[in-house]
């Protein structure tokens, strides 16, 4: 089996990024584009079959919902949405932070969105974003605290996996949510509660 | 195959109502947390559904916050009897004891992680002994790798003597490795070149504080959530006994208890306590010592040590001397040759040390470690 040079830069970054310690920050593009080659990896591994669309199916199945507008959020001051739903656990907040971001959106790469449930046992983050440091926390049930530049990765804490991040899309000055990187706390399946 | 590139699961499998419930705990650090394992077979395809008499947990999903809540890093799949099975590993939400309702730390979380799945990265495990041959580390066979061992290990004694066969061991595996490797190196090899855990020889890593007569693992966990006053020297248990604190001594901050921290890093445990009344003492690395010495001098120099308790619990010098069993005393030949020998003879002996030397007076101390000596004076609040 030949290695595709596509998918190994894919999987690495492009060259000139490769060579960088941003290795872990990607940007929007180059992580949607990751998850598209990489689900259709999984594929290819199955039927063994080539030339399959990079369309990211891991996104393509959530709702589009439209949030807010790109102008009217200011730094450091997150506003709080619903998604994938409005049932359990769905509470999110969207925040400018001022400084690029994993999965960022706008012209500073900088809007961000996650979910509010601390992965750990479900304690309420909201009204925890601390500006000095892009984070979310500490949970007020123990204490962990989630570095929001970095896809919700925690700093410091007991979660087992990092904050459920919303991906979003910008159409002009529109953002929509249009899917999630990681599971919901409470949830066995972010779709089905 | 392993997902080359980390993209977070959205979804996990449910237990179904008739999975294997096995009960075990942590193995990462001393606090031994219980967990509890999910396993049932992939062939079949049976899975457990949201509703509570439809999975195993036996509880609705969502879960409430604290509940049975599986994290995708609590997943995996293991060969059990030749055959794939799903595995959920999980704090035990019934415990009573240690990790009251299954709290539990990141490490504990993702033990799941750990298992041995060739199709993640645990396919890099050691699997047999390795030799090296020819410049390269070749796998071999264990009766292969035991007959060499036992002959090089034959010849070092037969030429050197039995004390350069040194052996290390670790001693919070399970009794039974414990016991077999004991009795290999003391028994049968007789060396005195063996020891345990983190001391270089066969010795406590806390001697003074054994031959004073404590037994440095005597508190249970609710000692450390009912004490008055927490003195932590060198470490922030949230982050090394996270259930020892978060479930043990974060709620006895939070009713009032006197956390101090000694450490260089404010870390998650310390900023909590600060918040809370507790007092960071942020000395340089290393500086411990000098701090604690003139803390305590502190205390004697104002009588505030508790005469009584220190009448009836601190050694004497025949106590000390006495000893068998702890500390420096593990031997018979270490009794032998240690009785009499120690530093200070009893409590008053001790303080008489104390007082002259010159590293217990707080601006030294101070000077040394780098902190306002004031801080250390300062009334707790909260």
């Amino acid at each position: 089996m030949t290695i595709n040079k596509g998918l190994i830069e894919a999987i690495n970054g492009p060259a000139d990024i490769r060579k960088t310690s941003k290795k872990c920050v990607v940007n929007r593009r180059t992580f949607l584009l990751t998850s598209g080659i990489a689900t259709a990896t999984v594929m290819v591994a199955m039927h063994t079959s080539e030339g399959l669309a990079k369309v990211p199916a891991l996104v393509a199945t959530y709702p589009r919902k439209l949030i807010g507008k790109l102008s009217e959020l200011k730094v450091d001051e997150p506003l709080d949405f619903y998604y994938p739903d409005e049932g359990a656990y769905s509470d999110s907040m969207i925040v400018k932070l001022g400084k690029q971001a994993g999965g960022g959106i706008g012209p500073d790469k900088d809007v961000v969105a996650f979910n509010y449930i601390c992965t750990h046992q479900g304690g309420p983050l909201h009204g925890t974003y601390k500006p000095d440091d892009k984070a979310l926390g500490p949970c007020p049930l123990h204490l962990t605290t989630f570095d929001l530049t970095r896809h919700g990765m925690f700093i410091s804490g007991q979660a087992y996996q990092s904050l459920p991040q919303v991906l979003l899309e910008l159409e002009g000055d529109d953002i929509y949510a249009v899917g999630m990187f990681g599971l919901i706390y409470g949830r066995y399946d972010n779709l089905k509660g | 195959m392993g997902t080359p590139y980390y993209i977070p699961e959205t979804n996990i499998p449910l237990p179904p109502v008739n999975a294997d419930i096995i009960t075990t705990a942590c193995d990462y650090c001393i606090v031994a947390c219980g967990y509890k394992v999910y396993r049932w077979p992939l062939k079949g395809g049976a899975q457990g559904g949201p509703n509570a008499d439809e999975n195993a947990f036996g509880v609705d999903f969502p879960v409430d916050p604290l509940g049975a809540w599986v994290a995708p890093n609590q997943y995996n799949v293991v060969s059990h009897n030749n055959e794939p099975h799903h595995i959920i590993v999980v704090p035990d939400k019934d415990t009573s004891v240690v990790n009251t309702n299954g709290d539990s730390s990141v490490r504990g979380g993702a033990i799941a992680q750990k298992v041995y799945n060739p199709q993640t990265p645990t396919r890099d495990r050691l699997k047999s002994p390795m030799i090296r041959m020819f410049g390269t580390l070749m796998p071999v066979s264990w009766d292969f790798a035991l007959d060499i061992a036992a002959e090089v290990g034959s010849h070092v004694i037969k030429k050197h003597g039995a004390n350069a066969y040194a052996m290390k061991m670790f001693s919070y595996g399970f009794m039974e490795n414990t016991y077999a490797v004991s009795k290999f190196a003391l028994r049968h090899i007789s060396t005195a070149n063996f020891t345990f855990h983190d001391t270089p020889s066969d010795v406590t890593s806390t001697p003074g504080f054994r031959d004073a007569g404590f037994d440095n693992f005597g508190p249970s966990y609710q000692d450390w959530h009912d004490a008055d006053t927490l003195m932590i020297c060198g470490t922030d248990p949230y982050e090394t006994k996270t259930i020892l604190f978060t479930q043990w001594i974060m709620p006895a901050i939070q009713n009032g208890q006197k956390t101090i921290f000694l450490g260089p890093r404010r870390t998650a445990g310390i900023a909590y306590a600060e918040q809370n009344g507790g007092l960071w003492i942020d000395l340089q690395p290393g500086t411990d010592l000098p701090v604690v010495s003139a803390i305590a001098r502190v205390i004697v120099e104002n009588g505030w040590e508790d005469k009584e308790w220190i009448k009836k619990w601190v050694n004497n010098k025949f106590e000390s001397s006495s000893g068998f069993g702890q500390g420096t005393r593990n031997t018979p030949w270490q009794w032998r040759t240690t009785w009499g020998k120690f530093h200070t003879k009893d409590y008053d002996d001790w303080k008489k040390w104390l007082l002259a030397q010159d590293f217990s007076d707080p601006q030294t101390a101070a000077d040394i470690a780098q902190i306002d000596v004031q801080k250390s004076t300062l009334p707790l609040s909260g």
